[in-house]
This record gives C-alpha cells, structure tokens and sequence, in this order.
C-alpha cells in the first residue's frame, strides 16, 4: 500500500489510479443549486482538499459522495462502481467512509463500541449466529474488538475506550470519530472540518496523523477544511467551489494565486 | 493490533474481562433459572402460580418491545396485535383444523413474523415515527377482523375448543406443567436477546437509535435492522400468545385490546427501556401492580373497571416519562456505573457492558 502512496501524490499523480470521480453532480434544495455540475476526480494516495466559503456546498458534495443525500444529476464512479442510487451502507461497504462536521457519535455507546459499529461493513455475523453465539461469531467478535481498539490506539483515545462517548469533549470526540471512520478500512477518507474547534497541539498532531494515514495505510483522503495553513501545508491538490461551482483547481500554490480564488475569499487571508 | 494492557503491561486484558463478564451473566442467569425452578415449592396456590405464568408471557412481550424500542428507538402501539396473532392462529389450527400444538406454534410464529415484516417494509422505507402510528392501525384492524369474522374467531364469544399443549404423548394439564414451559420458553428468548444485544447486531441496533446517519455512513443496512427487529419482537409475541391459547384453552378480543399494547409499553418503560434485564422487572411488577388493581379497584371506585385500570396505566407512563425518561430501573443502573467508576482505580476493571452468555 505504501509503494502507491509514496508514488502518488503531486509529481506522479496523473499516472496513478482514480479512485473516485465525480461527473456534473448537481444538487438542489427548493430553488438553491447548492451543488452545480461539478466534476473533480481524486487519485489514489493523495490528499485532496475541498474549500470554499461559508455554504459554498462542500458538506452537500460529502453528503452526495456518501449516498446521504439523492443526485440530482451527474454521476458518481468510486473504485469501478457507480454510486447513483446506492444507499449510505452499500457506499461504506464499498470502501468510502466519512466523519461529520457537527460530530454524529453514538452517544449512548462507550468510545470502544462507537468505534467497534465502524467494523460494521468488515463484519459478517447476524442475528442468528448472534443469538446462538456460534464460534465462527465470536472470532469474528474477537477480531472486531482487536481492530477497533487498534484505530483507537491510532488516533491516541484507547485509554478513555470505556468513557461514553457523549461525556467526551468536543475534540476529543472528533477523534473518536475519526477513528469509528477508520474502523471500516476505508479505501477513501472524507473529513469534514475536522480541524475546526481543535487547539493548535491538536491540530498539529492532526496534521501528523493525515500524513501517516495516507503514507502507511495508503487511504486517500478528501478533507474539507477552512484552517488554511492546515490545507495549504498538507494538500496534494485543492479544489475551490463557491455556489457549488468548481472555480479553480490545483497545487495550493497555483490555487493561492488564482484570481477568482481570491475574489471569492475578499477579505480574508489565504 | 495487541490486546496488551496499556496500563500494566499484562497481555490479554480484554480476554480477562471478557471472561469475568460473560460469567457474569451466565451467573445471573443460572441464578433466575434456579430461583424460577423452585419457586413453585413456596407458590402453591394456582391462582398465584397463573399471576407467574402471566408475568411469564408478559416478559417474552417486553424483552421483544424493549429490543424493537430500548434497543432500536422503534415505538411499536401494536404488540398485543402480534400476540393476539399468536394465539388466535394457534386455535384456529389447533381447534379448528386439527393440528398438532407444535406445528401449529411454529406456523403462527412464521405468519406473525411475515405480518410484521409486511407492516414494516413500506413503513421503514419513510422517516419518522411512522411505525407507532402504523400499528396504532393495527389494533383497529385486529379487533375489527375478529370480532366480525365470526365464522372464524367466534367473534366476542370467543374461539373455543383450544386443546391442550402437548409434548410428545406428555398432555400438560396443571398449572405447573404450563409454569415451566412458559419459563423454558421465556428463558430461551432471554438468552438469546442477551446474545444479540451483545454482540455486532446489538451494536448495530443501538447505533440507529443514537444516529440512523451515521449508523448507515458506517455500513449498518439501517432499514434491514429495522424491519428483522420487528419481525424478531413479533415472533416471541407469537410464541407468547401460542401458549397462552393452549393455557387458557379460549382466546376472546379482550385479552389483544389496544389497552394491552399500552400496558406492554409501560413494562418496557418500567424495565429500563434499554434493559434485556429490565424487561423481566418492568413485566413483573406492572403485570402484579395491574392484579392489585383488579382487586383494589373496585373495593375503591364503585363499577370501576377497565377503565380505571388504563387510568393507573396511563398515569404510571405519563410519571415515568417526565421524572425518569430512560425508565424506572434506568436510575439504579446510574448508580451502579457510578460505584463501579468508584473502584475504576482497582487493578482488573470489567467494561462497561452488562448483559452477556456465553
Ligand atoms: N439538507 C438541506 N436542505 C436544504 N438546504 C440545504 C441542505 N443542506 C445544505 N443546504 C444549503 O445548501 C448550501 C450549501 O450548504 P453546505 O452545508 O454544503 O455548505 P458548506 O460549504 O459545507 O458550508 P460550511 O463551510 O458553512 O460548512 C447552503 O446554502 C445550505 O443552507
Ligand atoms: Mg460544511
């Protein structure tokens, strides 16, 4: 895995696979055109980053790739498959997982079982093998237990695995959600805002475990973010969407100097 | 991707605490075994021993409705509807068509289950609380369809002729006899609810209650979960009304009212509604507190009736769901974790999870 991610990102990225495109997807809600005939297509082993300002629609194309929300046209290829249509389970099972900007953990359940759901797609066993606990079952549940405290470990948060999740602090949660999104060996990583109400430590220790993500486990990973030092210091390329239309695409170098990307952030520093 | 501690460096941690949980439960569960077999030596009176049996039905009813609502955040108003299935489906082929007891159990089991599957497929595919609104209709339907299909249900009279329950040439006659197989049966189904809650389907299930979003952006099939839950709940409520027909020998509408599916609901909000061991509690207490008000009643309000006793119902949910909206035994369970985080600091913790078999 890691022989791709070391070939992959910026000087060779046009040889290596697409993962995901997305052609002309369009989005509507009422009268908005929230997302509107966009196309970008991401490859394998790099770090794509999609900004824009506020309610440009970056969460909506997430919510598109995902299968939480229906097409209004276009169409979505993600490893061969073609998405239209697929419900959110069947998008997971085909190797793309998410985290949310506003935080959905299952707050009821302890850190551990939170992450142990993200083994959900990796896991075979119902509720007849459940229910008679047959053997095959309780390796399977053995092995779940052992991969989820695994990415727990990863992201730093195995000591608080039996904390309820809800009782965690904001960032600590992210984390947590973080790792229930790696729980389901994604091929892809969509990471809304993930650096948003984080410290400068934690973002700084964010910033690391992306990098390590992409460099030894090989997921590709699509972050949308609005801490610009964070994407320009760690993104392959960059994506810029303002009233869910592409207005430039490129190395953060090109895409700082762009015109219109400048124009559509007035005022703000980039 | 090591099981090792990392706070004393001992491998196999989690299989220690897996050990230690899992007995016990196993533990807990032996010990209600033992207690329900020799309850009988101090129980001697029938009409005591049929308030167990009934406490018996009840619990299937409740660990199935505290999996479909505690455990899925499902509301289903309609479980007396699925008993009712049970138990009238039973008679018919039993009374009616000459069948033998236990052919006749499993087909009324696979015909409530696909009902509640068929109530569920459209119902599940919209978002919301329609379930609860669904099978409100239910009742309707339920009551309609056997007090007007007299040719089939006897109507209000009742369906008469119910045999026996059998086992092999064994035909069981006293009261005893139904108390251990009612407890055989609800101890099946509460093993097997324990395993499922703690194990990936319960994780599953809990996770739609929490989030149906995330849960599906994590892979869980959210409708699929759904709609076997449901079915799973109305298939204990079937083998509950199955017994009951061979138990009482007459099934009549009154026994599958909609006052009955409010009454299931209270159990579930008594128990704890997230609470396998719950439900037996929840069962039990509403099913004596509601004997009680059989009796008081009357003595207290002159004439008073069903009416009264939906009263007390109605006024026990509305308390409970204000001052205690996880439910009765959901407070004491907060102050169990708040003495087990008090030892936290003691080598060997267990998780937090409670219910498990091996
Ligand atoms: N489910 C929805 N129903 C109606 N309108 C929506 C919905 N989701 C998003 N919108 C609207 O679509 C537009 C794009 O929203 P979106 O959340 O995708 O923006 P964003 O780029 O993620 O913004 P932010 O940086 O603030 O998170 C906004 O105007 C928003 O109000
Ligand atoms: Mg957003």
């Amino acid at each position: 895995m890691s022989v791709q991610a070391a070939v992959a990102p910026r000087t060779a990225q046009k040889s290596a696979q697409v993962v995901l495109e997305a052609r002309r997807i369009h989005k509507v809600f009422g009268g908005l055109v929230a997302v509107n005939n966009l196309s970008f297509t991401v490859y394998e082993g790099e770090i794509l980053a999609i900004i824009g300002p506020n309610g440009a629609g970056k969460t909506t194309v997430f919510n598109l790739l995902t299968g939480v929300l229906p097409l209004d046209g276009g169409e979505i290829i993600f490893r061969g498959h073609r998405l239209n249509g697929l419900p959110p389970h069947a998008i997971a099972r085909l190797g793309m997982a998410r985290t949310f900007q506003n935080v959905h953990l299952f707050d009821n359940m302890t850190v551990l079982e939170n992450v142990m759901v993200g083994r959900h797609p990796r896991s075979r066993y119902g509720f007849l093998e459940a229910a008679l606990r047959v053997p095959w079952a309780r390796r399977e549940e053995q092995e779940i237990r052992e991969h989820s405290t695994a990415c727990l470990e990863l992201v730093g948060m195995a000591d608080l695995a039996d904390e309820l999740a809800g009782n965690l602090p904001f960032g600590q949660q992210r984390l947590v959600e973080l790792a229930r999104a790696l729980a389901t060996e994604p091929a892809c990583l969509l990471l809304d805002e993930p650096a948003s109400g984080l410290s400068h430590q934690e973002v700084a220790a964010l910033d690391a475990l992306i990098r390590r993500l992409r460099d030894e486990q090989g997921i590709t990973i699509l972050l949308i973010e609005h801490d610009m030092h964070l994407v320009m210091g760690i993104a392959d390329r960059v994506v810029v969407i303002n009233y869910g239309e592409k207005i430039a695409e490129g190395t953060p170098e090109e895409v700082q100097a762009d015109e219109r990307v400048i124009a559509a952030y007035l005022g703000e520093d980039l | 991707m090591s099981t090792v501690n990392r706070k004393t460096g001992l491998p196999g941690r989690f299989q220690l605490a897996d050990w230690i949980t899992h007995h016990q439960n196993l533990a807990a569960f032996l010990a209600l075994a033992a207690m329900l077999a020799i309850l009988p030596l101090w129980v001697t009176n029938n009409y005591q021993r049929s308030i167990l049996v009934f406490i018996g039905f009840n619990t299937m009813l409740t660990v199935g409705l505290s999996l479909l609502m505690g455990y899925t955040g499902q509301i289903s108003l309609g479980h007396a509807v699925f008993f009712g299935c049970g138990a009238y489906i039973t008679g018919l082929l039993t009374a009616r068509y000459n069948w033998s007891p236990w052919p006749a159990i499993v087909a009324a089991a696979v015909l409530t289950g696909l009902l509640a599957y068929l109530v569920g497929v459209p119902i599940f595919k919209l978002r919301g609380h329609y379930l609860a609104m669904a099978t409100l209709g239910l009742n309707i339907i339920f009551e309609t369809v056997v007090v007007t299909e007299t040719g089939w249900t006897g109507g209000s009279n009742g369906l008469l002729g119910i045999p026996r329950l059998s086992i092999g040439p064994w035909v069981l006659k006293s009261e005893l006899s139904y108390y251990y197989v009612t407890w055989a049966m609800t101890l099946a189904i509460l093993a097997v609810s324990l395993n499922i809650v703690n194990s990936r389907v319960g994780r599953a299930l809990r996770a739609i209650h929490a989030s149906e979003l995330a849960a599906g952006t994590m892979g869980v099939e959210v409708d699929a979960f759904k709609l076997k839950v449901l079915t799973l709940s109305a298939v204990y409520a079937s083998l509950a009304g199955s017994l009951f027909a061979f138990y009482l020998q007459i099934v009549t509408p009154s026994s599958f009212s909609f006052i009955f599916s409010i009454e299931l609901v209270v159990m579930v909000a008594v128990g704890g509604l997230s609470s396998i061991w719950g439900a037996i509690f929840g069962a039990a207490s509403v099913t004596l507190l509601g004997e009680a008000l059989r009796n008081i009643m009357p003595r207290l309000v002159r004439g008073a009736s069903a009416e009264a006793e939906l009263l007390a119902f109605g006024l026990i949910l509305v308390i409970i769901m204000i001052f205690m909206p996880d439910g009765l035994t959901a407070g004491v369970a907060k102050r169990l974790r708040a003495r087990r985080q008090a030892r936290r600091e003691a080598p060997g913790r267990t998780e937090q999870s409670a219910d498990a078999m091996p």
